[in-house]
């Protein structure tokens, strides 16, 4: 991976904004994911890599700044991720659109569903309806922030 | 060796991916480990002072220090009212006495907020007192409006609750005037969810929900909510109920320990 100085700068105001702004944000006590976002950014431009070591490390931190319980959680979840978004990395110009944002999108889901399944896995039993309703209204509302993001940041070196 | 060398080179974002997934697990699965619980703490700590600005922004400290006492009276105040709502549904006298001799009893520690973490759901806040101030893990927090949560890592000067709207937070509850138990968790927005409600409990939307006298760490009748939903499945023993908490966990700003 080329060491790019905007990828810090990048990093440090998304995990800056999450600090500061989430709160802020939150509806329902869901957050939207800067740091997921920036995520999917720095994986879809510079590769499977770069995004786990990125994910793994920038998850510690968010494990680190307060959680609770499941401490790790984040960074098994930005792990996962990141490889999962891999698949797309340099192929925005050889898929059809739609299916390069359906891929990314639905990562974003399968993240907030892996997350709730571990943290809520006895609400899939007895209240579906409240586990889907929270995987995709947190994936949702971070997938809507997302983007905003990628309309004003390239997807590709090419675009 | 070469080869398994070169082999490496070929997966190696697997060989990666792998790793870190490896790591990731080992630490979830150590999170009850007290050398990385005290990194934890310390690491909470450092992080308290980016609230700093926002903190110093919003109050100063003789106010809160006059704030925090008014609000301890208050408290008590709110208890010793709710305590005695309880009552009158209650067998008299004798449980007035018990209950008015506890409640106005308990040690309460005034905290700030200084972090509500930063994952996707708030489940968490860090607090600005710790064992310094005589608080020990499990210690309950709550507002006068109801129970917050426990503190779940203790540092020396801060600590980290689990809150009532952790996935994993599980409490303790009586529905009042029935005395039914049931156990209570978080569903989302403020609503939670109790279970394992006796179907023949006598329970109207509005009824008020309390700590129970079975939860060891929280002592009973503190307040939590009140019911807004009942269940009455069909082929099932029990009765499902959604509350409403008194308050909005997501604004809180100060909350008090419960000191043994």
């Amino acid at each position: 991976m080329k060491f790019n100085k905007r990828y810090i700068i990048f990093g440090l105001s998304a995990t800056i904004l999450q600090i500061l702004l989430s709160d802020l944000l939150s509806i329902k006590l869901i957050r939207p994911d800067f740091i997921l976002i920036f995520l999917l950014y720095l994986t879809i431009w510079e590769g499977r890599i770069a995004g786990i070591i990125t994910g793994f490390l920038l998850g510690l931190l968010v494990d680190f700044i307060g959680v609770a319980s499941y401490f790790g959680l984040s960074a098994l979840l930005y792990t996962v991720f990141a490889y999962i978004l891999g698949v797309i990395y340099n192929k925005y110009s050889k898929w059809p659109p739609i299916l390069y944002h359906s891929f990314w999108s639905l990562s974003v889901v399968l993240l907030y569903f892996i997350r709730f399944s571990i943290t809520s896995a006895r609400l899939l039993d007895y209240n579906p309806q409240v586990f889907w309703g929270n995987v995709l209204f947190s994936s949702l509302y971070t997938v809507a922030f997302a983007i905003i993001v990628l309309l004003f940041l390239p997807l590709t070196r090419e675009s | 060796m070469r080869s398994i060398y070169f082999a490496f080179l070929r997966q190696k974002d697997h060989v990666i991916f792998i790793f870190a997934l490896f790591l990731s697990l080992l630490i979830l699965f150590s999170g009850d480990n007290t050398e990385i619980a005290e990194l934890r703490i310390r690491f909470s700590r450092y992080f308290a002072f980016t609230k700093i600005p926002s903190v110093w922004m919003t109050s100063k400290r003789s106010l809160d220090i006059e704030n925090s006492d008014l609000r301890n009276k208050n408290l008590q105040l709110k208890l010793l009212l709710e305590s005695m709502r309880n009552l009158e549904n209650d067998n008299l006298q004798l449980r007035s006495l018990l209950d008015f001799k506890r409640e106005s009893h308990l040690n309460l520690l005034p905290a700030a907020v200084h972090g509500k973490g930063i994952t996707t759901t708030l489940s968490s806040f860090i607090i600005d007192v710790g064992t310094n101030d005589g608080v020990v893990v499990n210690d309950p927090v709550v507002i006068a409006d109801g129970v917050v949560g426990k503190t779940m890592h203790v540092g020396e000067t801060t600590s980290i609750i689990q809150l009532i709207s952790d996935p994993d937070f599980r409490l303790s509850v009586r529905i009042v005037p029935d005395g039914a138990i049931g156990i209570l968790s978080w569903l989302g927005n403020n609503v939670c969810e109790i279970r394992e409600v006796p179907k023949s409990a006598k329970i109207n939307v509005g009824d008020l929900v309390y700590t129970s006298s079975y939860s060891d760490i929280f002592p009973a009748s503190l307040p939590v909510g009140r019911v807004s939903a009942i269940f009455d499945e069909r082929g099932s023993f029990q009765k499902r109920l959604k509350i409403k908490l008194h308050y909005n966990i997501g604004i809180l700003q100060y909350v008090f320990v419960i000191l043994e």
